[in-house]
């Protein structure tokens, strides 16, 4: 199989727990709760105007390769209806993880919303480093911000997209 | 007029554009070889017109793997049995050639071998080609004027994997089946550089063939 490519997400206070979460199906959602359960969402809902709590992403890598490098990270599709919505993320990919929080902290930009065209996730604190071993890229942290316009309700779906070059 | 009539009619024309529109880029998706699973079901399309996909590929799940063949004759498969090697196997001292070949059959004439391969001489520094989409321009690139220098291999798979966060709402949860979706996309970089520049091709997984460029 070569490498082996699974999403993982850390949470709780730092230094936190690391959670697995595969790479299909609906693997986080944005809530008002710090944990790695994706269907609890609905009792810990984000109240429009308010932003949710950080998630803490990762790429994990296991298997077999050489390098692992030129690691992208994008949103493919936006929520669909998107008023009042608007995904943050921390364009430093801090090596270092934090306890998430609701406010803001690490997410301070909007998320690329096209493929960068070059590296924009940083393997041990670079955009050139890579990975030589099996491990885990730099955090990846992102975080719903909303408005009072944002509608009640689930909020649909948003494709997230990773690439990477792998010898 | 019948408002209710306006509407219905309205809603019609907005679901018949959306499945043509989800039928259509669906088609599109898989021509490119993108390839999306379904984590229920766990199937996964492939592109219809290429003969049945090989068994190999079953076990490495890429569309395309590479082949060292050094001077003495002698083969390094990048999977062979329960083998998996990966660049840093190959030495590039004693190569003769590499080349990336398909897990899957191409529609080629009868009697000719079906998969599609991408051989770079590593003595010459041009490329040959068996089967696949490769235009005029292209092939020139790859088959004309062979960089001068010491040569670097570059060898490496472009990975990419999409999957959905957030939720449907409930209310409409039972007529969109598609949320546990998560869709591939691999790429096969091959070349080399040297201290004059940088020839290389990149392989789409439905047998297109392009110049690389970073």
């Amino acid at each position: 199989m070569a490498a082996t490519f699974a999403w993982a997400q850390t949470y709780g206070t730092s230094p936190g727990t690391v959670a697995s979460l595969g790479i299909s199906g609906n693997l986080f959602n944005y809530k008002r709760t710090d944990d790695a359960t994706a269907a609890n969402y609905s009792t810990n809902p984000v109240t429009a105007g308010q932003k949710s709590y950080e998630v803490w992403l990762r790429g994990k890598f296991t298997g077999t390769f050489n390098k692992i490098d030129n690691v992208q990270f994008w949103r493919s599709t936006d929520f669909s209806p998107n008023t009042g919505l608007s995904i943050l993320w921390a364009p430093a990919t801090p090596s270092a993880y934090a306890t998430p929080v609701t406010g803001a902290n690490e997410c301070v930009s909007a998320v690329p919303t096209s493929d960068p065209g070059t590296a924009n996730v940083r393997c041990r604190g670079g955009l050139a480093s890579g990975l030589v071993a099996s491990g885990y890229t730099d955090y990846i942290v992102t975080q719903l911000s909303t408005t009072s316009a944002a509608a009640a309700g689930d909020t649909s779906l948003a494709v997230f997209t990773m690439n990477y070059d792998e010898s | 007029m019948d408002n209710l009539n306006v509407k219905i009619d309205s809603l019609l024309k907005t679901r018949q554009d959306a499945m043509f529109n989800y039928a259509r880029s669906t088609s599109e998706l898989i021509d490119l070889g993108v390839k999306i699973k379904n984590k229920e079901t766990d199937d996964t399309t492939v592109p219809m017109s290429f003969e049945p996909y090989l068994e190999k590929y079953n076990i490495s799940n890429l569309e395309f793997e590479w082949e060292a063949k050094y001077k003495d004759g002698s083969i390094l498969r990048q999977f062979e049995g329960e083998e998996q090697r990966n660049f840093s196997h190959i030495d590039q001292e004693r190569l003769a050639s590499i080349s990336f070949i398909s897990n899957f059959n191409w529609p080629s004439e009868e009697g000719r071998d079906p998969r599609i391969i991408i051989r770079l001489n590593w003595e010459t520094g041009l490329f040959e080609f068996q089967n696949g989409f490769i235009n005029q321009d292209t092939r020139a690139y790859a088959c004309m004027e062979p960089l001068a220098g010491n040569k670097k291999l570059i060898l490496f798979t472009r990975k990419r994997f999409s999957s959905s966060a957030g939720e449907i709402n409930d209310q409409y949860k039972e007529f969109f089946p598609f949320e546990d979706e998560v869709f591939y996309y691999n790429r096969f970089v091959i070349g080399y550089e040297t201290e004059n520049g940088m020839k290389a091709l990149i392989v789409m997984p439905n047998g297109n063939i392009e110049k690389f460029e970073k």
